[in-house]
């Protein structure tokens, strides 16, 4: 555990040169891996707080994802948060039950901490099996892309679903500032 | 010969502006529209009828052979921009015939530049603009000026201009065929003390044309060349040659904010001019970094069924862990009360900006320390031992809202705010507080005209005791490492007592010097009436005794406060001792803030050097904590008793720390600019005074601030 912990704190060596699968065998905790590109930073996240569907995960030096079956629909500071979103359609279309376009909305704090609406215009585009391997631990998983575009904006967040719903892995764009959010789940 | 020019904009702003990269990333569009050589929109040396970005603060550093010009200037409106600006000119003709070269002189100068019809297809953008309009006077002129582009990358310009811009190739007045003869001359300045409301002045006298072209020729550069209807009469000849009336300049996009412009000057000069810009509505690091908050614990359905009733809960075991708990995002306790289903909190340690914030953040630490029973928390922010506003929330309501699409309207929508009867006793044993500090200070000293900057760096030691509730004591130490503020030998030639004008002896004496030493009293009277009394050493310049009473309405943008005083001039040591001037001073302010960020304050009373008069103070505030001003006081002393700068006025910028540097803080940092520091209009300066204190917790700010509700 003291493995994890210290793969949290700052300038400590990314997770992915300290975690090896027979660490990860040793705890039943949930685990997510969560790395941000843009802001040249990753982490090990521990659940914190369930509130009805939405699990927040929380790193060491208190960042907070929260996901709502898996989908990021809050972060907290990391500074360019993403401060709420409806992602209901993406869950559907995840779940095949929508075709077409659909609608997704974000909130966000400008700069004078203002809330700043978000609408995108979003479609699935194909959804193919793939074998992923988290940390030598192979997983068949089906990967689903959602291409949304907004004013000055079009972004693909890439969700890799088992085969009882489960996100196994996903990339999802968080904010003009922090980029892409790509997570891992290392424990179930 | 220091040519190099080290100015407080310079000093304090620089540091901001070079420290962090302001703007967004995405280039400007089109043809960018750049300062001039003055420091506001234009060409080159000439106007242009553009402006740049509402809200822009900008600091415009231009030099070419005798002259250096640093000028401030804010997008004070998307269509209005003031400039502030201080030149330090050599070699320079005086102002009529004959009258003797001065072989150097320092000129602060006020600059408006007003676009009043936007840019069309078919319209040019058209803008006026006043110049030196109550300096002294060396820059005086006026403009009428229309930009239009004419190919996406090409912007032509032409103009009017008098004064300073109409002395090249000048005609007849055209306003002459209109208003009369009496446009054709300018009548002149009015005084020597500068700072007139120099109006008789302006659109008289010759006027000519002036104009130019821009060429966006990339991205990142653009090209200029210009018709100056200037002549520098005061410099041509002397200072340098004015060989022909055209003007060419090369201007690079070093990052966006950022330009720097070589010019070719008057067919005889190589200039350059730097322009750094940020704006206060664009945070660099995309604003305070603030860690993830407590998350809202939610109750599962079955936990009030399972007999946690609230009498099974150890009430004083509940406010130790509320107290570790705010204490982890940097709050404290005050108290903590449980009665029937609804908990009481009062907490310490918030600020005007993060009031909204650190009330969402208590209800949900609350939410994870109090037994499932309780349903409503009442929140009450507590500043200075004042509590004007409680917050009531259910808890239910943040159990539902914390994900939800809309979760800061939805949760303001449903949230009671009350201002608070009066005040409540809440038992608590958090008393004494005690709080030191200890870092460095730099303190400038400005447009001294024997040196324009100078600057202490020292350490300052800072302690607060609040030993029960509502009652202050504060002190605060300063002693100098190294600066020259000693420096200044120019006696103050003042003829009114010298309440402010003696600082160079402040200064010099004062190390280590007293710089408060106070106990104040803060109290409520009623519903929204606050008041506070201070005795002690108040200002490195003043002691005695302090009384204001606010009238705050919870949701009115109305405020009124009353403040009087009784001082005597302290030592020039800032040690205990004082000397023999008192004087009882004090006024009646009116605050009001407008609903588009403008906030207006105005004192009508007794200054520090027994005159009367008013005070204007208008500021443009930024919801994250900025602002910009200016004020100006107008008093029964003469403008040749106040000497220099016929009446006190200056510059406010407030910027938040947090803004800089992104680390969660609730500090800010204030500069004060004047471009003469005399005795006439000063006002004691008083630490903790009331509006400040209590207007983040009242209805506008609360609302404004409830965007960091959820964060």
């Amino acid at each position: 555990m003291c493995l994890l912990l210290a793969a949290c704190a700052q300038k400590a060596p990314h997770p992915r040169q300290v975690l090896t699968r027979e660490g990860l065998n040793t705890s039943d905790d949930p685990l997510l891996l969560a790395e941000l590109a843009d802001l040249e930073t990753a982490a090990t996240l521990a659940p914190s707080s369930r509130n009805g569907a939405v699990r927040t995960w929380a790193s060491g030096d208190r960042v907070s994802l929260s996901l709502r079956h898996g989908v990021l629909v809050a972060s907290r500071g990391l500074g360019h948060d993403l401060m709420s979103a409806d992602v209901g359609n993406t869950l559907d279309m995840l779940d095949g039950q929508t075709s077409g376009y659909y609608e997704r909305f974000h909130t966000y704090l400008d700069g004078e901490y203002q809330t700043l609406y978000r609408t995108f215009r979003c479609k699935r585009s194909g959804a193919r099996a793939e074998r992923i391997v988290i940390f030598d631990r192979p997983q068949d998983t089906t990967r689903i892309e959602e291409h949304c575009v907004s004013p000055g904006l079009k972004l693909t967040n890439i969700y890799w679903r088992g085969p009882d719903g489960f996100l196994w892995k996903t990339r999802q764009w968080v904010s003009p500032g922090a980029g892409y959010l790509t997570t891992e789940r290392l424990i179930r | 010969m220091a040519e190099v020019m080290l100015d407080i904009q310079a000093v304090a702003l620089a540091a901001i502006l070079s420290g962090v990269c302001a703007l967004p990333a995405a280039g400007e569009p089109g043809i960018a529209t750049t300062y001039n050589t003055y420091g506001y929109p234009g060409l080159i040396d000439m106007p242009s009828a553009h402006s740049r970005p509402d809200a822009e603060l900008a600091l415009n550093v231009s030099h070419f052979r005798n002259t250096t010009r640093t000028t401030l200037t804010f997008q004070i409106t998307p269509r209005l921009s003031g400039s502030f600006r201080y030149s330090n000119l050599y070699e320079l003709k005086g102002p009529s015939p004959g009258a003797p070269v001065r072989d150097f002189i320092y000129d602060r100068s006020f600059s408006l530049h007003y676009r009043f019809l936007d840019e069309t297809r078919r319209r040019p953008a058209v803008a006026v603009g006043l110049n030196d309009f109550f300096g002294t006077g060396i820059y005086q002129s006026e403009y009428l000026v229309a930009s239009k582009t004419v190919h996406p990358s090409v912007r032509v310009t032409g103009g009017i201009g008098w004064g300073r811009l109409g002395s090249a190739g000048s005609f007849r007045n055209l306003l002459s065929y209109v208003l009369g003869s009496r446009m054709d001359t300018r009548p002149g300045r009015l005084g020597d003390e500068g700072s007139k409301l120099e109006a008789q002045n302006w659109f008289r006298g010759p006027a000519a044309l002036f104009g130019g072209v821009e060429w966006q020729a990339s991205d990142r550069l653009k090209l200029t060349a210009e018709y100056s209807s200037d002549v520098y009469p005061q410099e041509d000849g002397i200072a340098f040659e004015r060989r022909i009336p055209v003007n060419m300049g090369a201007t690079y996009r070093l990052r966006p904010g950022a330009h720097l412009s070589l010019n070719y000057l008057h067919g005889s000069e190589l200039g350059v001019n730097l322009s750094l810009a940020l704006n206060p509505k664009d945070p660099p690091n995309g604003g305070a970094r603030d860690k993830a908050p407590p998350p809202v614990v939610a109750r599962t359905p079955d936990a009030a069924q399972l007999g946690w009733a609230p009498k099974d809960v150890k009430g004083d075991d509940l406010s130790e862990r509320a107290t570790r708990a705010l204490a982890a995002i940097d709050l404290e306790l005050h108290s903590l009360r449980i009665t029937g289903d609804t908990a009481r909190v009062v907490f310490r340690g918030t600020s005007r900006t993060r009031s909204g914030q650190d009330i969402g953040r208590t209800a949900r630490v609350l939410t994870g320390i109090l037994p499932p029973a309780i349903e409503t928390f009442e929140i009450v922010p507590m500043v200075s031992g004042l509590t004007p506003t409680q917050v009531t929330l259910n808890r239910s309501d943040l159990e539902a809202l914390e994900y939800e699409f809309d979760s800061s309207w939805s949760s303001y929508a449903r949230a009671r705010i009350d201002s608070l009867e009066r005040v409540v006793p809440l038992p608590t044993d958090t008393y004494p507080i005690f709080r030191p500090g200890f870092g460095p200070y730099l303190q400038p000293a400005l447009f001294d005209p024997d040196e324009p900057v100078r600057l202490d760096f020292g350490i300052e030691a800072r302690a607060t005791l609040e030993p029960a509730r509502g009652l202050i004591f504060r002190g605060a130490v300063r002693k100098r490492l190294v600066g020259n503020l000693d420096g200044s030998t120019r006696p103050s030639d003042s003829v009114l007592p010298h309440v402010r004008s003696d600082f160079a002896l402040y200064d010099r004496e004062g190390d280590p010097a007293i710089i408060e030493l106070t106990g104040a009293q803060y109290f409520q009277p009623s519903r929204d009436l606050y008041g506070r009394v201070t005795l002690g050493y108040l200002e490195p310049m003043f002691g005695g005794l302090s009384a204001e009473l606010l009238w705050k309405p919870l949701n009115s943008r109305f405020g009124f406060g009353v403040e009087l005083n009784y001082v005597r001039q302290r030592d020039f040591n800032q040690l205990f001792g004082f000397r023999d001037y008192r004087v009882p001073t004090g006024h009646a302010t009116g605050y009001w803030q407008f609903d588009n960020g403008y906030h207006l304050r105005v004192d009508a009373g007794r200054y520090l050097a027994g005159d009367w008069g008013t005070t204007i103070a208008l500021d443009r505030e930024f919801k994250n904590g900025w602002k910009v001003g200016a004020f100006a006081t107008f008093t029964n002393v003469s403008a040749s008793e106040f000497g220099e700068g016929s009446f006190d006025k200056g510059i406010v910028v407030t910027i938040p720390i947090d803004w800089i540097s992104g680390e969660p803080t609730r500090d800010d940092f204030t500069t004060v600019l004047r471009p003469v520091q005399r005795d006439g209009g000063a006002r004691l300066e008083v630490a903790g005074r009331l509006y400040e204190t209590v207007r983040g917790l009242r209805g506008r700010d609360l609302q404004n601030n409830w965007g960091r509700f959820w964060r």
